[in-house]
């Protein structure tokens, strides 16, 4: 395969650039043979491809380029140096702090950004003002092979398919796909243990009668009272466990993901008709708590808005009326926020009633469906 | 004030009253026409000092003083910032964003940015409940869980950002997508129109 | 200057060493004579490779450190702020890669900024193979091979988003689990599979990490591999120009220079990344403190390439959910978590089988389109565009709402609204500002550039002097010629080898192909029969002219200079020589046009292939060609 050059272009003033362009004779023809359609074979270029046309920039304005480059190389040494005097500079230590972090984490960009950008522009100079600028030109593969090429493959692959025995033999072809099969199933199988079956475990939360409440992020259990002052008042709450070691809040992540919930305390008169008088029932004294995970995918649905009763999830806006068993007014959400049926116990603790009536969380296949 | 429109969210503004004729105005109110409203302990700092309030500069330097050493010493005095933020992040961030930056609410209302707030705005915010802002009061979050929260919300918004100087206003990815498009692609994309520039004389 | 063509000693011995084991010689100048066509869009796909690359050098930098583990501790480490608080081992190992691990804040950053930059790439990168049309045949297997990076990125830069656990990451990881729950049967099951258990579990960072540095890389680095050898093979596309033609590529060779380029530009990517990381904060985790089911912040956003799926979550009513016999299927998750995703990648992987399917054209192209020349295929890119675009924009209406004081519902009307209408306003938009364009370059083509220049001819007659286009123009103009011989091919749709109307388009499919194509070709601004007019340039500039005319212009076949000529030989018309087909094709265009009352002036100017006269246009007359403003100019 040869080349051809079709075409140079030069910088403003380079040369004699008045010419005009020049395409090679064979324009429409694949066979192109760089001898042939170069008039005027190395005239003024010894360079690796044939050119009729090809001017190098003139030695000055090389020896300009050059210079350009060696700035930027120079530049990009002197960066990089800095960047290594900027590791140093900055002691472990001393980065813990945000504010130093700041200024080793800009001296470091800055330095290895300049540093590259100097290699880079460097580069670019070089190619575009030391090296000559040509195009050339060369063939694309013919497409499709000729037909006498695929014929011999086609004799060839089929004769030795023949010769193989695999189509002419049958049973010992069936035998092979089907000594393939056990084996294709058994990754799929081999991944079975990567967790445990569903069962009924997304449908059941560890809320159960007679447990006691929390405000998320203290260990002090919520009395009824606490929410009592004012209508209007809202809390995250998590169940009351004693805190182990392993969790110093009592709850592994996994149990706070499906027991979270939020406590609203309503004004008597804001319940809108829709509740059922069950739901009336869980809740105390004008306290409600709704599950707190959204029943569209999972993010916590917190945004309570005191005066429209809404409660909006800030990832995808679905709503829910708290005045109105957290019915969806409006958004992606299909379900209601469980409810978990509260009280107190004889000190004016709160406790949960029992567990939520439905399945908490992100809507799955059975989770309408009873036990 | 007065509100334009009672519909629509005040923004917050710089206030037109001096800080005695919002106490004045308090007093009155108290006296003839409501009940006081809840009980702010002590020692939170109050609001920021304005310069229009103070004659010469002078004073009005040793009043942020005060008050910025008051506000240090708030939330020096807070002794669980860790608490403060799990705090935060169950009960303020869905609303007012993780950087207080605040978010969108339902009919057109938001939630408003918390890094202007005084420690004494987010209390009573917190005990009052502005706008559509559920109650907080102190039977549910103690006014020492309030100083843990207040604490870590003031010590987040003036850490320095380790990442560089520039932290988008703090607004997480959107602003990250935005920049990442409109200015590193742009300017990669500048590179390759250098690389690639037609050099030629004419045409 | 001397040319040095004798290798230095040592250098010849390493060449000699190695052909000496791989006989490498003829095969490696092959390759080092390998031409790339010079344009910054063809760069595009470089970023990303480069972006890649730079992914890969940091992220192994990166797991020195980190530990992929949801073991949970309680912080005890440099970064005072978070002393005390409860964590898992993967956000504390974060933490120490960026207070503890000099330069660790710096490449974190780098290698996130270079995650969001190297999707962007690629969806630029996709759009200029779209628009150019270069996804066409011999390339549409490198285009799937694409789709598959593109897919598989945006699954890579969710996966470690969720790696450092910290609160909005999780929160992607919950999303992610939502959606999977949703699946009707198995969605529970591949759940518990995944997760190892419930969520959060212990399990998911560990399995997103192996997935995030070792498998999805893996497939990755072998599909860029594989997409850029094909490249190799088949060579680049180009854009038209003077010698470029489907059988031959002219750019600039790898060897010396385009080597040094594309080296530079590797340079300058890390380099834009690299100051970025080190001046504009991104993705703080250790501001946004770490996971927890129960929290959530408002305005919380996945990355930008993520945007568009959170958008369709958002946006998507609930309206279609359903049950079967007690079982919940929630539409409004599954629509937009898996539908929409397969809808917007199903279409890109299906169209260049579509389009060929609908035009017939089974040619080898490599030459591109100009957009402005395939109308329709233009218009449905917008339209792409715009759907994924409405869809981006509403993953962040709540910070649009707050921003800009709108009510949160309004703006989900708006964009549900917005995602029928706005993809039909930019089909339409798009296809007639193209339509437009192409009538302006016909302009170019006949009457050259307006001067500006008023002249007086000897008969006293003023002319406005049009200034010829130059030769690279014209060849670019001309382009348009082989893209109508596309259109005169798609006639061959309804029309078998032998002129005879094939059975084939009788049938539904065969109509409704029938159907689809009149639809992609009717409207054209036909090319074919206009003729190349000079212009007038000033007296004393003809003299010019002739004096520079090289002596080897007259080599160029049909390029008779100056005066006016005629662009290339007419095309083969098939439609021409087999009238039956015609009327089969009229038969279905007369299903969708218009009445031809009710057709504009506007459209009539347009060509369409609806009646054997109308099939080749008539030489464009004066009478209805000619703009008013631009004066005959003496013929």
């Amino acid at each position: 395969m040869t080349d051809n050059t079709t075409k140079h272009d030069t910088e403003a003033g380079a040369g004699p650039n008045e010419r005009v362009i020049g395409t090679p004779s064979s324009a429409e023809s694949d066979a192109i043979v760089a001898g042939a359609a170069d008039p005027h074979p190395q005239r003024e270029h010894d360079g690796p491809y044939p050119a009729s046309e090809t001017h190098k920039h003139s030695e000055e304005e090389q020896r300009r380029g050059e210079k350009v480059a060696s700035l930027w190389f120079t530049i990009a040494f002197l960066a990089g140096v800095g960047f290594i005097v900027a590791f140093f500079v900055f002691p472990p230590e001393a980065i813990a702090d945000p504010q130093i972090g700041q200024y080793s984490t800009m001296a470091l960009g800055g330095t290895l950004a300049l540093s590259l950008f100097g290699i880079g522009a460097g580069m670019t100079v070089w190619a575009r003002r030391v090296m000559p600028h040509y195009e050339v030109s060369s063939p694309y593969d013919e497409l499709p092979s000729p037909p006498e090429e695929k014929r011999s493959f086609g004799e060839f692959f089929m004769k030795g398919a023949d010769e193989s025995g695999f189509t002419k033999r049958p049973l010992m072809r069936r035998t092979l796909l089907l000594a393939m099969a056990p084996l294709g199933i058994a990754p799929i199988v081999l991944l079975r243990d990567t967790g445990p079956l569903p069962g009924d475990k997304l449908k059941h939360t560890m809320w159960e009668q007679g447990m006691h409440m929390v405000a998320e992020g203290t260990h002090r259990r919520l009395r009824a009272e606490d929410l009592e002052n004012e209508p209007g008042g809202m809390i995250s709450a998590l169940p009351y466990v004693e805190p182990t070691p392993e969790h110093p809040h009592g709850l592994s992540l996994n149990e706070q993901a499906k027991t979270s919930v939020i406590l609203i305390k309503m004004p008597e008169n804001d319940w809108k008709p829709g509740m059922t008088q069950q739901q009336l029932n869980w809740t105390y004294n004008n306290i409600v708590a709704y599950s707190k995970i959204c029943t569209h995918v999972g993010c916590p649905a917190a945004l309570y808005e005191r005066t429209t009763h809404r409660i909006l999830c800030p990832c995808h806006q679905s709503t829910f009326d708290a005045a109105d068993g957290a019915k969806v007014i409006f958004g992606p959400a299909h379900r209601p926020l469980p409810q978990l049926p509260i009280s107190v116990d004889d000190e004016g603790y709160l406790i949960a009633n029992g567990d939520f009536p439905t399945a908490v969380g992100p809507t799955f296949w059975d989770a309408e469906k009873g036990d | 004030m007065p509100s334009m429109n009672p519909d629509a969210q005040m923004p917050r503004k710089p206030p037109v009253f001096t800080q005695e004729q919002i106490d004045d105005l308090v007093a009155y109110y108290e006296e003839e026409i409501g009940v006081a409203g809840p009980p702010v302990p002590e020692g939170v700092p109050g609001n920021m000092p304005r310069r229009a309030e103070y004659g010469d500069e002078e004073s009005y330097e040793e009043a942020k003083a005060e008050y910025e050493e008051a506000v240090g010493a708030y939330v020096q005095g807070a002794d669980d910032t860790a608490a403060g933020e799990k705090l935060y992040l169950t009960n303020c961030a869905h609303c007012h964003g993780w950087s207080g930056g605040g978010g969108a609410l339902t009919g057109g209302n938001f939630a408003p940015d918390l890094r202007e707030a005084s420690p004494r705005q987010f209390y009573e915010a917190m005990v009052t409940g502005p706008g559509a802002m559920p109650y907080f009061n102190d039977e549910t979050i103690t006014p020492d869980e309030k100083q843990d929260l207040i604490a870590h919300f003031l010590t987040l918004e003036n850490e320095p950002n380790a990442g560089g100087i520039f932290a988008l206003n703090r607004v997480g990815q959107v602003a990250e997508g935005f920049i990442g498009w409109t200015v590193g692609l742009s300017l990669i994309v500048a590179c390759a129109i250098w690389i690639t520039a037609k050099q030629r004389a004419h045409d | 200057m001397s040319t040095n063509t004798d290798a230095p000693k040592a250098l010849r011995n390493t060449g000699n060493y190695i052909d000496d084991r791989f006989h490498l010689a003829k095969t490696g100048e092959k390759n080092l004579r390998k031409v790339f066509p010079n344009h910054w869009s063809f760069m595009l796909g470089e970023i990303a490779l480069y972006s890649f690359i730079i992914l890969i050098i940091t992220g192994i930098w990166l797991t020195l450190w980190f530990k992929p583990s949801m073991a949970e501790i309680v912080y005890d480490g440099s970064y005072e702020r978070l002393n005390g608080v409860a964590m898992s081992e993967a956000y504390a190992s974060t933490l120490y890669i960026d207070f503890d691990v000099r330069g660790g804040f710096l490449i974190r950053q780098i290698h996130h900024w270079a995650a969001l930059i190297f999707v962007a790439a690629l969806v630029v990168h996709m759009l200029r193979v779209f628009f150019t049309g270069a996804f066409r045949k011999p390339r549409e297997i490198n285009w799937l091979i694409g789709i598959a990076i593109f897919a598989l990125a945006m699954v890579e830069g969710l996966f470690g988003y969720s790696l450092p656990d910290d609160l909005p990451s999780g929160m992607g990881v919950r999303i992610l689990q939502g959606v999977i729950l949703a699946l009707p049967v198995i969605g529970t099951y591949l759940s518990m599979f995944l997760f190892g258990g419930e969520f959060p579990g212990e399990d998911i960072i560990t399995r997103l990490y192996m997935l995030h540095i070792l498998l999805i890389p893996g497939i990755l680095l072998a599909l860029i591999v594989l997409h850029v050898l094909i490249l190799w093979h088949q060579k680049h596309t180009q854009y038209p120009g003077l010698g470029r033609t489907d059988r031959k590529v002219v750019g600039t060779p790898m060897f010396p220079a385009f080597a040094v380029k594309a080296g530079g530009f590797f340079f300058l990517t890390f380099a834009v990344t690299t100051v970025m990381s080190g001046f504009v904060q991104v993705n703080p985790i250790h501001l946004f403190g770490p996971f927890t089911p129960t929290s959530i912040t408002s305005g919380l956003q996945p990355d930008w390439y993520m945007g568009f799926m959170e958008g369709s979550l958002r946006i998507f009513p609930n309206w279609f959910d359903f049950q079967i016999a007690g079982y919940a299927v929630p539409t409004a998750v599954l629509v937009p978590g898996l539908v929409i995703p397969g809808l917007i990648f199903g279409a890109l992987a299906v169209w260049p089988f579509m389009e060929q399917w609908i035009t017939g054209d089974k040619r080898h192209h490599n030459v591109g389109d100009r957009p402005r020349n395939a109308p329709v295929r233009t218009g449905l890119g917008v339209a792409g565009v715009v759907f994924y675009g409405v869809l981006w924009a509403a993953g962040s209406n709540d910070v649009l709402a707050e921003t800009f004081h709108i009510s949160l519902y309004w703006t989900t009307y708006f964009f549900r609204v917005a995602l029928i209408v706005g993809p039909i306003l930019g089909f339409i938009i798009a296809k007639r500002i193209c339509l437009g364009l192409q009538r302006r370059d016909l302009e170019t083509l006949e009457h050259g550039y307006e001067s500006g220049i008023i002249q007086q001819l000897p008969s006293g007659e003023f002319i406005e002097v049009h200034r010829e286009p130059s030769e690279e123009t014209v060849s670019v103009l001309e382009s348009k010629l082989e893209r109508e011989k596309i259109l005169a091919a798609q006639r061959s749709v309804t029309i078998d080898q032998h002129g005879v109307e094939s059975p084939e388009s009788r049938s539904l499919v065969g109509r409704l192909r029938a159907w689809l194509s009149h639809w992609y070709t009717k409207d054209n601004v036909s090319f074919e029969g206009a003729e190349l007019h000079r212009g007038h340039p000033p007296e004393h500039e003809r003299e010019e002219i002739e004096r520079r005319r090289p002596p080897g212009a007259a080599e160029h076949p049909g390029r008779e200079r100056p005066g006016r000529r005629q662009l290339r030989p007419g095309l083969c018309h098939a439609g021409e020589r087999f009238p039956t087909g015609l009327r089969a094709s009229d038969r279905a265009g007369r299903q969708v046009g218009p009445p031809p009352a009710a057709r504009t002036k506007h459209q009539a100017a347009l060509s369409r292939p609806q009646h054997p006269s109308q099939l080749r246009p008539p030489p464009f007359s004066r009478e209805t060609r000619r703009e008013p403003q631009n004066p005959p100019g003496g013929f």
